[in-house]
C-alpha cells in the first residue's frame, strides 16, 4: 500500500479521534455521564469538514 | 428453556456481526486489494471494471454499512431498556467500550453514505458517460482523492472500532 498523502492523512485523522475517543471514555468515567462523548464526535465533524474542502 | 427476550437478542447480534463482516471485508478488498490493483490497469480496462465490478461491490458495501450500524444500535438501545435506561455513572464497562466501537462504526458509516458513495456514484456515472461519448469531468480526480481518503480514515479507524468491540465483552476493565 503506497504511503500516500490519502494514507497518512487518513491514518492522523482516525488515530485523532481514537485519541480522543480514549480521553473521552476516561473523562466519562470520571465525571459520570456521556457528556465528553462531543469530543470526538466535534473531531469527527472537523475531518467531514476538511474532507469536503479540500480543492485538489 | 430460551426465552424470547434471548432470541431477539441473538437475532439481533448474529444480523450485526454477518453485516459487520460484509461490510469490513469489502473495505478491506477496497484498501487492500482493489486500489493497488487499480493502478496497475490502464485507463481502459478500470473504465470496464468501474460500472461492473465497483458499482456491485459499492451497493453491498454501503447497505451492509447501515444494517450493521442499524442492528448496532438496535442492540445497544434494546440492553439499556433491560437495564431500566440506567444512569450513565451506574453503567458498566460494557457500555463504555460498546459505545466508543458504535461511534467509530457510526463515523464510518457517514463516511460510507457522505464522503465515499458520495463521489464514487459521480465517478461511477462520469465513467458510464464516456462509453456514450461524453467527455470527463475535470473535477473527476478530486471526487476519487476525497473517497480514497475517507476509505483510508475507515480502514485505520477499523482497527479500534474492532478492539473496543471485542474489549466490551473480553477486556472487562470495571
Amino acid at each position: 500500500m503506497a504511503w500516500s498523502f490519502e494514507f497518512k492523512a487518513g491514518l492522523g485523522w482516525a488515530f485523532l479521534i481514537a485519541v480522543l475517543m480514549v480521553i473521552a471514555l476516561w473523562a466519562q468515567r470520571q465525571i459520570g455521564n456521556l457528556l465528553p462523548l462531543i469530543i470526538p464526535i466535534l473531531a469527527y465533524i472537523g475531518f467531514a469538514a476538511w474532507v469536503s474542502r479540500l480543492k485538489k | 428453556m430460551v426465552e424470547a427476550l434471548g432470541v431477539y437478542f441473538i437475532a439481533i447480534r448474529w444480523t450485526h456481526i454477518v453485516a459487520g463482516i460484509t461490510w469490513i471485508g469489502l473495505l478491506y478488498y477496497f484498501n487492500f486489494v482493489q486500489v493497488p490493483t487499480f493502478k496497475e490497469l490502464d485507463a481502459s480496462t478500470r473504465n470496464v471494471l468501474i460500472p461492473r465490478l465497483v458499482k456491485r461491490a459499492l451497493f453491498w458495501f454501503r447497505w451492509s454499512a447501515v444494517a450493521t450500524v442499524s442492528a448496532g444500535w438496535l442492540y445497544f438501545v434494546s440492553r439499556w431498556a433491560t437495564d431500566g435506561f440506567a444512569n450513565p455513572a451506574a453503567l458498566d464497562w460494557w457500555y463504555y467500550s460498546i459505545l466508543a466501537g458504535g461511534l467509530f462504526g457510526t463515523f464510518m458509516l457517514l463516511n460510507v453514505w457522505g464522503i465515499i458513495w458520495l463521489y464514487q456514484k459521480r465517478v461511477i456515472a462520469a465513467v458510464e458517460g464516456l462509453a456514450q461519448g461524453k467527455a470527463a469531468p475535470p473535477e473527476m480526480a478530486l471526487w476519487g482523492k476525497r473517497a480514497t481518503l475517507a476509505s483510508r480514515f475507515n480502514l485505520a479507524l477499523s482497527f479500534p472500532m474492532l478492539f473496543f468491540m471485542a474489549a466490551a465483552s473480553h477486556l472487562p476493565l470495571f
